[in-house]
Parts: structure tokens; C-alpha cells; sequence
């Protein structure tokens, strides 16, 4: 890890940045949030529209990380993706299991009831 | 912005003479502190030591230093916490039955309901985020570092912040004892009791607001930990030669990590509530009060293997050190308390079983709870075969270590009967709960008091009296026993917790036992005190060299004792697991570096100390809503941040000469100390030292 | 591995590592990283929050989702988030080359591009403000103006950096401390967009649908 510190723009995290990376990841996430508000204006025609739209925004997401963050196991960003890798299952967890008690807790206390 | 009951003046917010309470047990505790601060400040001003009080500590950015204030704060609040138990156990043990006497205006004991029930608040709030939570990040702050050969943390200011917002979220619990009140509605924050229609005085809010600022410091030094784990390790410390501590200390920290923001969110929702009349958390208009237990404790279950998985950490040091044999099993204990991590994000639905969810869902979080039986056991397993034919000394931090290892048992196996939901339906809410809990905090606190006396030397270059140890140790254990086991059976009884008063007089001998056992613990404080005092008045006769046991393993005991400012003269090349049972087998234990250079060192810096005074403001005149303060505090906080981020010149450099210096001296004096050590025993000379394997 | 006690010197010597530096800009960056990541659980509290106060029941008879979101206002939110991520991607640039003009004009436009963020989410809830819809309403519109504020006022400080970081960069050049406090705030900005992409599927296209 030692290295000489001397000039900070020949760091590897700054040899890094991608011009056209850049470019590529703002004209796919466009493209696909585009689509989900196509999607989301006829939502009655798609068939699973919320499950197009989930799958449009993880796939934003991953492009947006692997093009701009530039998340890789290269030895530069290892402990970057590392600890994205831990943490993004914990996010999940935490809005899932909350997601999925409360529900099974709702139809046991007889709220889908006061549904119109 | 709701409208609070009672007068208010944009002044001074809510606070008017009327916030002093008028109860005699306050008023004593008040003339305590103050004569204690008075005398504080005399011998300050009388010894001229401010200028070294804020040179040396204030505005240190030492990880030494800024760890032993953490620990100082934490056995401060420790104290607190416990005479908080001593008055709910004096309590008890007073109102028992229709025909107990009731004194101070209470109808039975001596304490009211409301101040009974802020006793209870203030004893979990305190002991879990301003006893163990501190003195845990004050042991990963000095021993990580050391540990694995670094400098100073990733992040010596940052380290420095988070501790003075961890003094600030004390400072106002402390200060919710003489202004104001305390919270009523349990540690955990019962909804909607703590919303403003049921709770609207500022106790709530002091609560609210001191874990709120303190939490913000334990993410900030998470971050640090992890970092410096990851980034600053010497060469040759590869994974796989990472002492344990260091590893319970990474899983630990990703932990604190992920989880206390939810805790930010939890109680930050509360405070829109409180605040702003929201409706998270209300009874009506749409609120859900299960979703703050729901958001509390998937924070709060992670924290509680935040405070448990270093204690793992410290055992796995001791018990090799005293058995002199490596640690057995490696790889699992890594394993196991990576697992123990990942599994405790899954299991926080257990602390609310009896909410109703699905027969589905429980089984789901029973089964996650009981899974993490499974690498607990892998670990004491481990210690067992580790302390199996090694050759075991007993010294004070291996008495720890063995209780620790008791206390696991006893609580490990309570906290499987509680993890099956219909158990877990009957005794939900009894002392039963309590005493398990207890238990399982025991191991942090045995955990904790077995370090402090491990590490102690290696901090202040001395031992602690071993015979006045062994006593604080047999008088807490014997503390311990006699108060939780009869706290099991009262529970199994049927006895509820947070009763200031207990309709059925059958209870009354496990609470007379319970008393006795809190005398116990009081002794065992007046034993620990007297260690110190000892300890210190014959420092000059208990110096140690570097290895302060004679049988040390890890990295830290290479630097010497008193660790110097710069931890080590020149970064150690790791070579084993145990490096310094490799340097012994290799007779290099001794070995100075050949040449000295000259080292880059952060300099002190007053800034985290104003941040955290500003904070204090900010967090005092959000309690009382005084809002010119809150504007005023937070602007400046930014304010702050920003200048301080244009300053250039933070770091400075001690020159090789100097660090020659230092370091000859801390050589001669640890030589004088091994001649004094053989020449009163002649045991140590003896020990043989066995090689690595 | 040293086995020959003769050679005590060379021994001695492999003990130590003289010189050894860490490289300050990973380790902040990553320690920067780390607190992203914390903050991300801040947004995983929220939307459990949001997800859980959903039901039919939460909105207390209240605006429901429908009432509240903008299908082409969220759309042009995108844009301007996206495209201010892009104009950071020029900063990045113009820094790999040592370009100091051209960093400043990066940060002027990620800036501006991020106001307009700001000021169209300002604009939707004044609007909804006077429609009388606040977020005292209701349990579900306490949490949905709860996530939405906080993602804003994130944006917010992020501007506030961006501000900080042009005098910083303009006064101070290319320093360690600028580089990567430069590179810190790319997490951060780009860590917004991701979050962005987040709450615009799930709470404004889901309104819509």
C-alpha cells in the first residue's frame, strides 16, 4: 500500500474516472426510467407492472454502480464492493422482514377489513 | 411545530424554575456531584493542571488517550446505572404487600410511580449506551490499533468527535437528574406512552435526544474502526493473522455500522411526532405503534451482539494468554462471530413475539434466534479445548474470562427457552426476561472487567493489585448469583418487570435475597475502587516491560509499556498469528529496530471538543425548545465543519532523535522492572516458553 | 522464515518495516464509503417505514398516494438528478488532467443542475401545501413526506459541499485533502442518484399506476 503521495491526481482512484462511462450510464438509467414512467402511464395494459418497474430500477441501479461508482475486485475498489456486498442484503432485510410481518399482522388484526 | 402544555418564553423555551425537581434523593445526588465537581476543580486549579488537562486530553487526537476517556465515561455512567439498581431493587424489596410503609409520598416504598419509572429508563438507557457501548468502543479504540501495528485510528479527529458526542449524549442524561425529569416509558421507548399526549414534560425528549447525539458518535467511530482495520495494517498482517479481538472488533463495528442509523430513524420519527405532531407512531390518524418496536429493535437486537461480540473478543485473548497454548480453532471463531453478525439482522422480531404476527413469521425469527445458539456454541467449545491441557494460570482478567464464560452458559441456554414463541408467550414481560438479559450482559461486564485489568498495563505501564482483583471478582460473582437467580425463579412465578410495587407477598424472600445480592455488588465497588487507589499508590512496584504477563501473543504487547504517543517506533513486520510467541521461539523478543526515523503524527486539535459543546446546546435547547439555541448551535456546527476542512496544516513531525529518546527511556525502565519482577518471585525467569506451532 | 540464530542482524532488520505510509486517499475514501453506507440504512429505516404505513388504513381517510404524486414532475426530477451526476462526471474528468478550470465549471453545472432538483421538489410540496395536504395529515403521509424531505435534504447538502468544494478547489488547488474530499463527494452525489432511482419507482411510479 505504501506509495508516494506526492502528486494526489495519480492516484488510482482518480486514473479511474471514465469519461465515456459517464456518458453510457446517464443515457441507459435515462433511457430506462424513461420506460418506467411509460410503464407506469399505461400500468393497466402491462401485465406485473410493479415487477417491471422493480426490474427497470435494479437495472438503473447495477448500471449506475458498476459505471459510475465503478464497483470491481480490481485491488483498487475491492473493500469498496466488499462492503456494498455486505451491506445491500441488510437493506433488503430490513424493509422485507418489516415489509412481511406487518402484512401477515394486518390480516390478523382484521384491518384488510376496513379496506373500501 | 405542536403546542407544548405549560408556559414558554423564546428565551429560555420551556425551562423555569419549576424544572428544579424537590425530592431529597435528588437533592443528595445534586450536593454529591456538586462537591465532587468542586473538589475536581480545586485540585485542577490548586496542582495547575488545566493547561496539561487540555494539552494532553481535551484536544488529544491520541487513540490511547481518547479510548481511556471513553472508558472513564463509561465507568462513570457505569456507577450511575448501578445506584439506579440499587434504588429499583431498595424499592422492591420495600413495597411488597397491601401492608408495606410507604415514605417520601409513596403508598408503598419510597419512590412514586413516575419516579420509579424513570429510575428503570434511565438504569437501561444508561447501562447499554452509556456504560457498555462506550467502554467497548474505549477497548477497540486502544487495543485495535496496537493490534495490528498502526499508528493511530484512520481517523484521529473523527475519533475524537465521536467521543465528545458520546460525553454529550451523558452530559444530558446527567443532567435530566437536576433540570427536568427523566423518561418514564422504559429504556425501549414504549409507544405511544412516549408521545406527547401521554408523555409531555421533557424526560422523553432528553432520552430521545441524548441517544440520538451519542449514536451519531458510535457510527462515526464504526466507520473509523472498520477503516483502520481494513486500511492501516502493518505489513504481513494478512487476514488470517488478525488477532481475534481485532476481528470480533470488525464484525462488530460493521454491526454498529449498519444498524444504529436505524435507530437514528426510529427515534427520529418519534421526534417529527413529538415535535411536529406527525402520525407515525400514534394510536390514531393512521399511525402504527408497532412499527417504532419494529424499527427499534432492528437496531436494537444487532446492538446487542454489538456489545456481546467484543466481550467474545477480549475472552479469546485472555484465555490463550493464561493458558499459554494458541487459541484452538482459528478459522471458527472467525467464522462464528461473522456468523453471529449476519444472523442477528434477522432476529429482532423475537423481542415482540407477542404482537400477533403469523404463526409463519415467528417461527421464521424462532428459528433465526435459535440458529445463532449454534456459533456461540463453536465458541465455547473453542475456549474449552483452549484452556484444556494448557497450562492455566489464574490471574485476575483469566478469573474475568472463566466467569464470562458461566454467565454465557447460563444465558445462552435461557435465551433458547426464550426463542420458542410459546414460551416466549408466557413469560413475555416477566423478570424472567430480565434476569436473562442480565445474564447475557453479565458476559459483556465480565468481558469488559477482565480486559480492563488485562490491558491496563499496556496502557499506563503497571499492573493492577492482583489480590484486591481477586476479591472485586469474588464479591461481584457472588453479587451476580444471589441477585439473578432468584430473579429467574420470581419470573417463573409470574413476577412482571417495571413494578414499583408487587401485589403478592409470596415474592418477598426472592427480593429480600436480591437485596442482599446488590450489597454484594456494592462491596465489590468499593473493592474495585480500592484496586485503583492501590494500584496507583504502588504503581512504582508493579512496572512491567512490554509483555506485562509473560505470556502474551499478540502485536500490542511488542510496543512498549506505557505505549508511547506513536505506538511503535518503527512499523513491526508481521510474521505469525502470535507474532510475539514467533519473536520468543525465535529469541528476537527483545529486539529494538536498527535505526529510528522520523514520524508524521496528526496534531491536537480543539475542534471535535467545540463541536460536541455545540452539540450539547444544540441537544439542550431541543429539549427544551429553545429554538434561537438550536438555530444558533446547528449553523454553527456547519459553520464549524466547513472552516475547519479549509485548514491545511493538521499534521507535524517528531523527529527520529526524539523517538530514540523515548524509547531508550521506556527500555530502561522496562529492564528495571523484568530485575525487580525476578528478584521478588523468580517464577517468571522459570516459565519455559513454548514455540509456535 | 528465519531459522539460523547466527545471522541475528538480517533478522533483526526483517523485523521492521521503516517508511511505511498509508495511502491516505483510500483510506479516506473508503471510510467515506462506509458512511454512505450507513446512510443508505437511514433510507432502508424510512422505506420500511413508508412500506409498512401503506396500507389503506395509514392514509386515516386522507390523500392517498394517487393524490400526491406527478408522473412528469418526478420524470423531469430524474433528469435533472441524472444530469447533474453527468456534470460531476466532467469534474472527474477535468481532475484526472489536472484541469483546474475545468473542475470549477464541472461543479458550477452539477450545481445548478442539483438547484433545479431541489427547486422542483420545493415547488411539489408547496404545491401540495396548499392543497392542504401536509405531513400532519396522516400516519401515510407523515412517512411519505419523511422519505421524500430526507432524500431532499440530502441533495441539499450535497449542494452545500458542492459550494464548499469550489472555493476549496479555487483557493487550494489540488492537494490530498481537495482530491479526495473531491472523490468523497462523487459517493455521496452518485449515492443520491442511486437513492433517487429508488424513491422515484417505488413511491412515484407505484402512485402512478
Amino acid at each position: 500500500m505504501a506509495h508516494d503521495a506526492h502528486d494526489p491526481l495519480q492516484h488510482p482512484e482518480v486514473r479511474l474516472v471514465n469519461g465515456r462511462a459517464y456518458i453510457a450510464a446517464f443515457i441507459v438509467a435515462t433511457a430506462l426510467m424513461t420506460a418506467a414512467l411509460a410503464v407506469a402511464l399505461h400500468g393497466s395494459a402491462v401485465p406485473h407492472a410493479m415487477l417491471v418497474l422493480s426490474g427497470a430500477a435494479a437495472l438503473a441501479i447495477a448500471v449506475q454502480i458498476v459505471f459510475l461508482l465503478q464497483l470491481d475486485f480490481s485491488s483498487t475498489q475491492i473493500w469498496t464492493t466488499v462492503s456494498f456486498l455486505l451491506a445491500a442484503p441488510l437493506f433488503v432485510i430490513a424493509v422485507g422482514l418489516s415489509m412481511w410481518m406487518f402484512h401477515s399482522l394486518d390480516a390478523r388484526t382484521m384491518l384488510m377489513n376496513l379496506m373500501p | 411545530m405542536v403546542n407544548v402544555q405549560g408556559p414558554w418564553s423564546p428565551l429560555l423555551g420551556r425551562l423555569s424554575l419549576g424544572a428544579i425537581p424537590d425530592n431529597p434523593i435528588i437533592a443528595g445526588a445534586f450536593i454529591f456531584s456538586v462537591l465532587l465537581g468542586i473538589l475536581v476543580l480545586v485540585y485542577l486549579t490548586y496542582a495547575d493542571r488545566w493547561g496539561y488537562l487540555w494539552r494532553e486530553w481535551l484536544t488529544t487526537v491520541d487513540h490511547k488517550k481518547i479510548g481511556v476517556m471513553y472508558i472513564i465515561i463509561g465507568l462513570v455512567m457505569l456507577f450511575r446505572g448501578f445506584i439506579d439498581a440499587l434504588m429499583m431493587r431498595t424499592q422492591q424489596v420495600l413495597a411488597d404487600g397491601a401492608h408495606s410503609p410507604g415514605f417520601l409520598g409513596a403508598a408503598h416504598g419510597y419512590l412514586v410511580p413516575y419516579h420509579f419509572d424513570q429510575v428503570y429508563s434511565a438504569h437501561g438507557t444508561i447501562m447499554i449506551l452509556f456504560a457498555a457501548t462506550p467502554i467497548l468502543v474505549g477497548l477497540m479504540n486502544v487495543v485495535v490499533p496496537l493490534q495490528i501495528g498502526a499508528r493511530d485510528m484512520a481517523f484521529p479527529y473523527l475519533n475524537a468527535l465521536g467521543l465528545w458526542l458520546t460525553a454529550v449524549g451523558a452530559a444530558l442524561v446527567m443532567l435530566s437528574l437536576f433540570l427536568g425529569d427523566f423518561s418514564h416509558a422504559g429504556w425501549v421507548g414504549l409507544t405511544p406512552l412516549t408521545e406527547l399526549a401521554y408523555s409531555p414534560g421533557v424526560g422523553t425528549d432528553y432520552w430521545m435526544w441524548a441517544i440520538q447525539i451519542s449514536s451519531v458518535g458510535t457510527t462515526l467511530g464504526a466507520a473509523n474502526l472498520i477503516a483502520t482495520i481494513v486500511k492501516m495494517r502493518a505489513p504481513g498482517m494478512s487476514w488470517g493473522r488478525l488477532p481475534i479481538f481485532t476481528w470480533t472488533a470488525l464484525s462488530t463495528n460493521i454491526i454498529a455500522l449498519t444498524s444504529f442509523p436505524v435507530l437514528g430513524v426510529a427515534l427520529g420519527l418519534l421526534g417529527l411526532d413529538r415535535y411536529f405532531g406527525t402520525h407515525f407512531f400514534t394510536a390514531g390518524l393512521g399511525g402504527n405503534l408497532m412499527l417504532y418496536s419494529d424499527l427499534f429493535w432492528i437496531w436494537g437486537h444487532p446492538e446487542v451482539y454489538f456489545v456481546i461480540l467484543p466481550a467474545f473478543g477480549m475472552m479469546s485473548e485472555i484465555i490463550p494468554t493464561f493458558s499459554e497454548k494458541p487459541l484452538f480453532g482459528y478459522v471458527t471463531m472467525v467464522a462464528a462471530s461473522f456468523a453471529i453478525a449476519g444472523v442477528s439482522w434477522s432476529v429482532w422480531l423475537h423481542h415482540f413475539f407477542t404482537m400477533g404476527a403469523s404463526p409463519r413469521v415467528n417461527t421464521f425469527f424462532s428459528v433465526a434466534t435459535m440458529v445463532v445458539g449454534i456459533p456461540t456454541g463453536v465458541k465455547v467449545f473453542n475456549w474449552a479445548f483452549t484452556v484444556y491441557r494448557g497450562r492455566s494460570r489464574f490471574d485476575t482478567p483469566m478469573m474475568w474470562a472463566i466467569g464470562a464464560l458461566f454467565m454465557l452458559l447460563v444465558g445462552g441456554l435461557t435465551g433458547m427457552m426464550l426463542a420458542m414463541p410459546p414460551v416466549n408467550y408466557s413469560v413475555h414481560n416477566s423478570v424472567f426476561v430480565v434476569a436473562h438479559f442480565h445474564t447475557m450482559l453479565m458476559v459483556v461486564v465480565y468481558g469488559i472487567l477482565g480486559a480492563v485489568s488485562y490491558w491496563f498495563p499496556k496502557v499506563f505501564g503497571f499492573r493492577l493489585n492482583e489480590a484486591l482483583g481477586k476479591r472485586f471478582f469474588w464479591s461481584f460473582t457472588i453479587g451476580t448469583i444471589v441477585v439473578f437467580i432468584p430473579m429467574y425463579t420470581s419470573g417463573f412465578m409470574g413476577m412482571t418487570r417495571r413494578l414499583d410495587y408487587l401485589t403478592n407477598p409470596a415474592l418477598m424472600p426472592f427480593e429480600i435475597a436480591e437485596e442482599i445480592g446488590i450489597g454484594f455488588y456494592l462491596v465489590s465497588i468499593y473493592y474495585f475502587v480500592r484496586q485503583l487507589y492501590v494500584s496507583l499508590r504502588d504503581r512504582n512496584a508493579n512496572r512491567v516491560g512490554a509483555d506485562a504477563w509473560g505470556s502474551a501473543r499478540t502485536l500490542e504487547w511488542l510496543a512498549p509499556s506505557p505505549v508511547p504517543f506513536y505506538n511503535f517506533a518503527v512499523t513491526p513486520r508481521v510474521h505469525a498469528r502470535d507474532e510475539l510467541v514467533w519473536r520468543r521461539g525465535q529469541g528476537l523478543e527483545g529486539a529494538a529496530p536498527p535505526r529510528y526515523e522520523d514520524i508524521p503524527m496528526p496534531r491536537n486539535t480543539s475542534v471535535p471538543l467545540a463541536i460536541g459543546a455545540l452539540a450539547l446546546g444544540l441537544g439542550f435547547g431541543l429539549v427544551w425548545r429553545i429554538w434561537w439555541l438550536t438555530d444558533v448551535s446547528f449553523i454553527a456546527i456547519i459553520l464549524t465543519v466547513i472552516a475547519r476542512s479549509f485548514v491545511r496544516d493538521t499534521d507535524y513531525v517528531v523527529k527520529a532523535g526524539e523517538v530514540e529518546g523515548i524509547e531508550k527511556r521506556l527500555r530502561q525502565r522496562a529492564a528495571e522492572a523484568a530485575r525487580a519482577a525476578t528478584s521478588a518471585s523468580g517464577i517468571d525467569a522459570l516459565r519455559p516458553r513454548e514455540s509456535n506451532p | 522464515m528465519i531459522t539460523a540464530s547466527g545471522d541475528m542482524e538480517s533478522a533483526r532488520s526483517g523485523l521492521w518495516e521503516p517508511h511505511y505510509h498509508h495511502d491516505v486517499i483510500a483510506t479516506r475514501t473508503l471510510g467515506f464509503w462506509l458512511y454512505m453506507l450507513s446512510d443508505a440504512m437511514i433510507f432502508a429505516g424510512l422505506f420500511a417505514a413508508y412500506g409498512v404505513l401503506s396500507h389503506t388504513y395509514n392514509t386515516a381517510g386522507g390523500p392517498g398516494l394517487h393524490a400526491l404524486v406527478h408522473p412528469w414532475t418526478a420524470y423531469a426530477e430524474t433528469l435533472a438528478v441524472f444530469a447533474s451526476v453527468l456534470a460531476y462526471g466532467g469534474v472527474m474528468v477535468a481532475l484526472k488532467r489536472g484541469n483546474r478550470a475545468g473542475v470549477l465549471l464541472g461543479l458550477v453545472a452539477a450545481f445548478v443542475l442539483g438547484a433545479v432538483f431541489v427547486g422542483l421538489e420545493v415547488h411539489e410540496f408547496a404545491a401540495l401545501f396548499r392543497m392542504g395536504i401536509y405531513p400532519q395529515g396522516s400516519g401515510y403521509l407523515s412517512a411519505f413526506f419523511a422519505l421524500v424531505m430526507t432524500h431532499g435534504i440530502h441533495m441539499a447538502f450535497g449542494l452545500l459541499w458542492m459550494a464548499t468544494m469550489f472555493f476549496q478547489v479555487a483557493a487550494q488547488g489540488f492537494t490530498d485533502k481537495t482530491v479526495y474530499r473531491l472523490l468523497n463527494l462523487k459517493l455521496f452525489w452518485h449515492f443520491q442518484a442511486i437513492l433517487w432511482v429508488l424513491v422515484y419507482t417505488f413511491v412515484d411510479m407505484r402512485g402512478v399506476l
